[in-house]
């Protein structure tokens, strides 16, 4: 007679607890990643085509870049709520929902901007970077949002963000949050004074009007 | 009636209380409704309170992009 196998099924339960810790952490360092990414893209576009060449933005690119601050919301809350210790599939949904739906958003907008230049000799608005123009780039990086909110919410079985246990850790990603709060106060003062004492902004725009009206 | 007829009370006034008003730029008051929404996700203590930040925040932007967007073509919508 041979005794049943006890800790055979513990053991199976450790490797099971530990790839889904591992696929947790994955998920967690991901979602901080995509914050990043826009926060890196939204200042590039700030700091270094506004201010360093004198590029202003026109209405259709703020309101694409609004759509990528929507956009963002939705990784901050599943990246918060993991923070707070109280993620889950359904936080991890309603995040991707709300991607979903500013990418959404930001395709109609930025595809607005692809087809209003897309005739033949037409130069585009503003500088082509890797050749193609920054509208181009969003429509691209909204339809990746689509593509990696479409793999989470397939996956959210298994991919419930973990958060890391370092203080350390816990800081740095607490200071990149507090980043995309202050490129979004940012973008608001900029916009008021490129847009001066007026409902809305000219179509195309050159001067910043709260000082030049 | 709808608004835009000229013979109609309430547009003229509306208008000229818009002309006496200086403008506010929407553009920076939706940031600011972002900026709530955002704020709001990173406390993350009540969902919905989130998803009505978001939702007004996303609608707001819709509303300017469909200013932009007909206005350029003279259409009305």
């Amino acid at each position: 007679m041979s005794t049943p196998p006890i800790a055979e099924p513990n053991l199976q339960l450790k490797e099971r607890m530990g790839a889904q810790r591992v696929l947790g952490s994955l998920s967690f360092w991901a979602h901080v990643a995509f914050i990043l990414a826009y926060v890196g893209v939204l200042s590039t576009a700030m700091f270094y085509f506004q201010f360093a060449e004198g590029e202003l933005p026109c209405p259709l690119c703020i309101l694409q870049r609004m759509a990528m601050m929507i956009v963002v919301i939705g990784p901050v809350f599943i990246v918060s709520r993991a923070l707070r210790g109280e993620s889950s599939a359904t936080s991890l949904a309603t995040g991707a929902g709300i991607s979903i739906v500013g990418a959404v958003l930001g395709l109609m907008m930025s595809g607005r901007q692809v087809l209003l230049h897309i005739a033949p000799d037409d130069p585009g608005y503003g500088t082509a970077v890797l050749g193609m123009h920054l509208y181009s780039w969003a429509l691209v990086t909204f339809l990746v949002v689509l593509v990696f909110c479409g793999l989470v919410l397939a996956g959210s079985r298994w991919l419930v963000p973990i958060a890391p246990r370092s203080v350390l850790l816990r800081r740095i990603v607490r200071i990149i949050l507090w980043l995309f709060l202050a490129t979004i106060a940012l973008n608001a003062i900029v916009v008021f004074a490129e847009s001066g004492w007026n409902w809305f902004l000219p179509d195309n725009p050159t001067s910043y009007q709260l000082f030049t009206h | 009636m709808l608004c835009g007829q000229r013979d109609e009370v309430w547009c003229p006034t509306f208008s000229a209380l818009v002309g006496y008003l200086k403008g506010v730029a929407l553009d920076a008051i939706i940031f600011l409704l972002i900026l709530t929404a955002a704020t709001v996700a990173i406390r993350a203590k009540r969902t919905w309170l989130v998803l009505a930040f978001t939702g007004i925040a996303l609608l707001a932007t819709l509303g300017l992009f469909l200013h932009h967007a007909t206005d350029s073509l003279g259409v009305n919508l």
